[in-house]
């Protein structure tokens, strides 16, 4: 219906086509920063909730959290989110924490979380800053989904731009989890 | 009724529990949806994706139309069978094409399956891929397309040899007839009237045929080569056939409906408008909270600031202002009445009077415009050929769903 430069049209060709890749940082690369290798150097990550209550993402510290960006719109997304239920559900006392990043309106995110049954916190962030905020944490395209893994201690384990699969999870997420699997 | 269906959908909506397979609705004397299969359709409906973001009342709005959508094509099916579509000769041909061709895609699944990436290799795709999961995906799969494509060459060669089968090509250059044999082999044999309908005429396209008798012979035989009993095949079968089943009704009720050309051109004839295309506008709109607020917005922009950087921060529309004004292309008798009177003298470019309407005080510009037109036949034929079909498509589902009626389960859940 409308005109409006199809930005997010490119976002979704990114989303679904190109330049998805996911880095063990042990390997290498790092979320921006010059050289920070520590979630808590960062400027605060400070969002609100769908209920419009304030979070900082320093408030989970000391758990193992996994911090994915995504949005309604992202086919993508739509498909790691049921696997992130199922850990989050089965690891929340082994020290597992997701933050789900929406960049999207409130009230598509608020129907996305009823609908599917989301179990961990969402926190809204406004559309436009997709690409300063994801930019920022080591995405410069601006690629949804994308997860940060960060360690109990606030050190970057883990990006993954695009789907974050089980193998990723196993081989990443779960030995700093307290399961002895 | 309506309002039954609409509660019983609000509170059903997307339990991700596992459904226990409810019937919803009974079709005629055998028919009926279930819980599991409106879920099924739900989640392979174009609008899968956008589903979960959407308002419950919307949600609940899809899925009542989904679900009556599938309590009429069950109608369909069922007068499909009363009338003998699933015995008809077509019918009958169609089921065994697809049977093999099912079969002979099961064949070269089992066949990719057996080969597996060896673990050294493996090794080896892990270091180079180092964290890289998607990367080592894609480095296990082409490993397996390279080997995949040598073993079934291999295969079907294999099996080529031993049927011993013979081709006659050469039979193409003299004039061949149904009978003529192309292909043959143990317990296979492929003529010319399988592949060329009785009646066709014209030039045969010798080397299209010699390539669809090659690939029956690969179908065929890899077919064969399979373990039917091992091969869960009948759901697949079974959903084909029913569709089958309802799509030979529907061909021959169209043939029906639409016996010659003349049935459209007449229908076309009585029904000009379909050949009208209204002009589109392209709009661009700031709505405000009131009339001195209009007013002010009004002033500012004749003044010379822009209505779309304006509508960006003002406008009380959430559309609008995060699009910053730009409606995008909107067909003439789109807006609301207010909106269509105020703007129809209104020149591109210039800048409307404050249009009031339950929505707020409007501020519009037409940017740029597409003319209404009228279209020939030739280039609307399609549409003149859908807009008739829908219509005896009314008819006779109402004659359908009479013979089969529906009787309603719903009530049943809501006091669950």
């Amino acid at each position: 219906m409308h005109l409006s430069i199809p930005i997010k049209k490119i976002i979704i060709v990114f989303c679904l086509a190109t330049l998805i890749f996911s880095t063990n940082l042990s390997a290498g690369a790092k979320p921006r920063g010059r050289g920070i290798s520590n979630a808590w150097e960062f400027p605060p990550l400070i969002l609100n909730d769908l209920k419009g209550q304030q979070h900082n993402l320093y408030d989970w510290h000391g758990k193992v959290i996994m911090l994915n960006f995504w949005a309604t719109w992202c086919g993508p997304c739509q498909i790691e989110i049921p696997d992130f239920i199922t850990y989050q559900a089965r690891y929340a006392d082994k020290g597992l924490q997701i933050i789900g990043v929406g960049l999207d309106e409130i009230r598509k995110l608020k129907n996305y979380v009823r609908t599917v049954g989301i179990n961990y916190p969402i926190l809204q962030a406004d559309p436009e800053l997709q690409y300063a905020l994801l930019n920022q944490w080591g995405n410069p395209y601006g690629v949804l989904p994308f997860t940060v893994v960060i360690a109990r201690d606030g050190h970057f384990v883990f990006i993954q731009q695009g789907i974050l699969n089980r193998h990723s999870f196993d081989t990443y997420v779960k030995p700093l989890l307290d399961v002895s699997e | 009724m309506k309002e039954a269906l609409y509660t019983f959908l609000l509170l059903s909506l997307f339990n991700t529990v596992a459904y226990a397979d409810k019937v919803l609705v009974k079709i005629g004397q055998s028919g009926q949806v279930t819980e599991q299969q409106l879920e099924a359709a739900m989640q392979a409906a174009p609008f899968a994706t956008q589903f979960p973001a959407m308002d419950e009342k919307d949600q609940a709005y899809l899925r009542g139309d989904m679900l009556l959508r599938m309590a009429r094509s069950e109608a369909l099916y069922q007068e499909a069978v009363a009338s003998g579509k699933n015995k008809s000769v077509v019918f009958q041909k169609e089921m065994s094409n697809f049977k093999t061709a099912l079969l002979a895609q099961r064949y070269l699944t089992n066949l990719r399956e057996q080969l597996k990436v060896p673990e050294q290799m493996d090794k080896q795709l892990m270091e180079q891929t180092k964290g890289n999961a998607d990367a080592l995906i894609a480095a296990r799969s082409a490993y397996i397309a390279k080997n995949f494509v040598a073993l079934k060459t291999l295969d079907i060669s294999l099996l080529i040899s031993q049927a011993k089968v013979k081709t006659y090509f050469e039979r193409l250059d003299k004039t061949p007839v149904t009978d003529t044999v192309l292909a043959e082999g143990e317990g296979l044999s492929i003529k010319y009237g399988d592949l060329i309908p009785n009646n066709a005429q014209g030039k045969i396209d010798k080397q299209r045929i010699i390539e669809k008798v090659n690939e029956w012979v690969q179908l065929i035989l890899t077919a064969r080569a399979v373990d039917e009993k091992k091969e869960n095949i009948n759901p697949q079968l079974q959903e084909y056939a029913r569709n089958l089943t309802t799509r030979l009704l529907l061909l021959e009720k169209e043939k029906q409906w639409i016996p010659n050309k003349e049935t459209l051109t007449d229908y076309f004839q009585k029904h000009p408008k379909i050949a009208y295309i209204p002009e589109r506008r392209q709009i661009g709109q700031i709505v405000l909270e009131s009339q001195q607020q209009a007013e002010e917005m009004q002033g500012r922009i004749l003044a010379g600031e822009s209505l779309f950087s304006l509508a960006g921060q003002y406008s009380i529309d959430a559309y609008g202002r995060q699009r910053s004004g730009d409606m995008g292309w909107l067909k003439e008798g789109d807006a609301s009445k207010e909106i269509e009177a105020a703007i129809k003298t209104l020149k591109d470019n210039e800048l409307s009077e404050i249009i009031k309407t339950d929505k707020g005080w409007h501020l519009i510009v037409i940017v740029n415009r597409k003319p209404a037109e009228w279209k020939d036949f030739a280039a609307i034929k399609d549409r003149v050929r859908q807009k008739l079909i829908a219509e005896k498509m009314t008819d006779y589902l109402q004659k359908v769903m009479a013979k089969h009626p529906l009787e309603w389960k719903i009530n049943e859940h809501i006091t669950l």
